[in-house]
């Protein structure tokens, strides 16, 4: 056994005992090791203390509160959300390339809203609004994008600022996201919602308050009830007939109060 | 512990619980204090979120802020003396299988690194306890890579030094009782007559 060619640093000797050496340069730090038994005693001593620390310290503690847990699933669920709408947002651009040929087809305005039942045009929200319904009802296609059905208001409240009701009973939360759309973030949540199909509830604050009494807009294969309460705008979206999404839409509106 | 991710790709911040909550005792040296600044980190954490680089590595950013609350609002809240002497307890709990003088040993080790200065026992926790890759250790502390080589030698030093002073006696003995444990355990009733 020969000294090393190169000589080993004080940096080396920490790097060895912390294993942040590759094999190589372990097997020269060996050697000089070897050669050097002061330095030998030295790392020796180092690595008894360290692991003697690892079994004093390497149980995490036993002191627990269920508020600590319940701060990191808060935390959890919200960096989930962040990092899905991330990527929910790369698949909206696909999504939206797709739904452009369909566009193109159809001619005209993007959003291909039959002229003459629609007299004003619908706010601008209502296009994310249907735009988040497709992509939801691509998402419940792709059994690996698994949702996240856990329906806490109060969390999506403080979280966004945008108030949803409380869902009838039998309604079952398919899918709840937060989207990023042109007036700050945006809540859009997918429900089974028994006869009535798949619907999307969209809901997102503007930038000033003004209330709006639910108002009917066919926007290609999707019909959406849109209304207004205060500064929170909302969209029902779905394929069900025009008159029982407006019930249901009217009926959402009122358990907002 | 591994947990499922969450969804698609979730984020796990349960499965960081164990290391925020080791990291803290080892900062504040006392298991309640420890969960209390897990839980403001915690929050802040939260309050923070779009902080958090979507592809970013989880667990240094919430031992980072976890250090920064530390040194922001709890270095000053001192730890009392008998809660050091809660340790030997302690040791013993998580260790049941140790030997009663290899139990001393761990806890007068445990004892030396509670008195080193806070930010040598951060740099030695992380590197040696979390497994933390230098750089990443650097990052966490909000250092210099040369001031966490320094303060890790330090804190090396100090612990080497109690080694040769503390132990001097008892280490003699010691390390043959912890052998002929171990040899105990494998061949069974044999003995070599040692001690």
């Amino acid at each position: 056994m020969t000294e090393a060619d190169e000589p080993i640093s004080d940096f080396e000797l920490h790097a060895y005992v912390d294993d942040q050496l590759d094999m190589p340069r372990r097997i020269e730090v060996e050697g000089y090791l070897a050669c050097n038994p002061k330095a030998a005693a030295r790392i020796m001593a180092d690595l008894r203390s360290r692991d003697t620390l690892r079994l004093a310290l390497g149980a995490p503690p036993a002191h627990k509160k269920p508020d600590t847990f319940d701060a990191a699933r808060r935390l959890e669920r919200s960096l989930t959300r962040a990092r899905l709408g991330r990527q929910v947002r790369r698949a909206a651009t696909a999504a939206t390339l797709v739904a452009a040929g369909w566009f193109i087809h159809a001619q005209l305005s993007p959003f291909g809203v039959a002229e003459s039942e629609a007299s004003p045009p619908p706010p601008a929200y209502v296009e994310d609004a249907v735009q988040s319904h497709r992509i939801a009802l691509l998402r419940a296609g792709m059994r690996s994008q698994i949702g996240m059905p856990d329906y806490d208001r109060e969390e999506i409240r403080s979280a966004t600022g945008v108030v949803m009701p409380p869902l009838p009973r039998r309604w079952r939360v398919l899918d709840v996201q937060i989207f990023p759309s042109r007036d700050g973030p945006s809540v859009e949540m997918a429900v089974q919602a028994g006869d009535l199909g798949t619907l999307s509830l969209f809901a997102v604050r503007t930038g000033h308050a003004r209330d709006v009494e639910p108002a009917f807009a066919q926007i290609g294969d999707e019909r959406v009830v849109h209304w207004r309460t205060g500064e929170l705008a909302y969209a029902l979206t779905g394929s069900a007939p025009a008159r029982n999404l407006e019930r249901v839409a009217r009926d959402l509106a009122d358990r907002l109060d | 512990m591994t947990r499922k991710a969450a969804g698609w790709t979730g984020v796990d911040v349960i499965g960081q619980l164990g290391a925020l909550r080791r990291y803290a005792r080892s900062l504040t040296r006392d298991e309640a204090a420890a969960e209390d600044l897990v839980h403001e980190a915690l929050a802040r954490a939260y309050e923070n979120r779009a902080g958090f680089r979507p592809d970013g590595d989880l667990r240094p950013w919430l031992l980072s802020i976890l250090h920064n609350r530390f040194v922001g609002l709890w270095r000053n809240r001192k730890a009392e003396q008998n809660r050091l002497d809660h340790l030997a307890q302690l040791v013993q709990r998580n260790n049941p299988g140790l030997g009663p003088e290899a139990t001393v040993r761990v806890g007068q080790i445990y004892r030396a690194f509670s008195t080193l200065p806070d930010e040598q026992r951060a740099a030695l926790h992380l590197v040696s306890i979390e497994g933390l890759s230098y750089q990443e250790a650097a990052a966490v502390l909000d250092v210099p890579l040369g001031t966490l080589m320094s303060r890790l030698g330090r804190a090396r030093a100090a612990l080497r030094e109690f080694e040769g002073s503390a132990s001097a006696e008892p280490r003699a003995r010691s390390a043959p009782a912890i052998e002929r444990q171990r040899r105990l355990r494998v061949v069974g009733g044999s003995h070599d007559g040692s001690g």
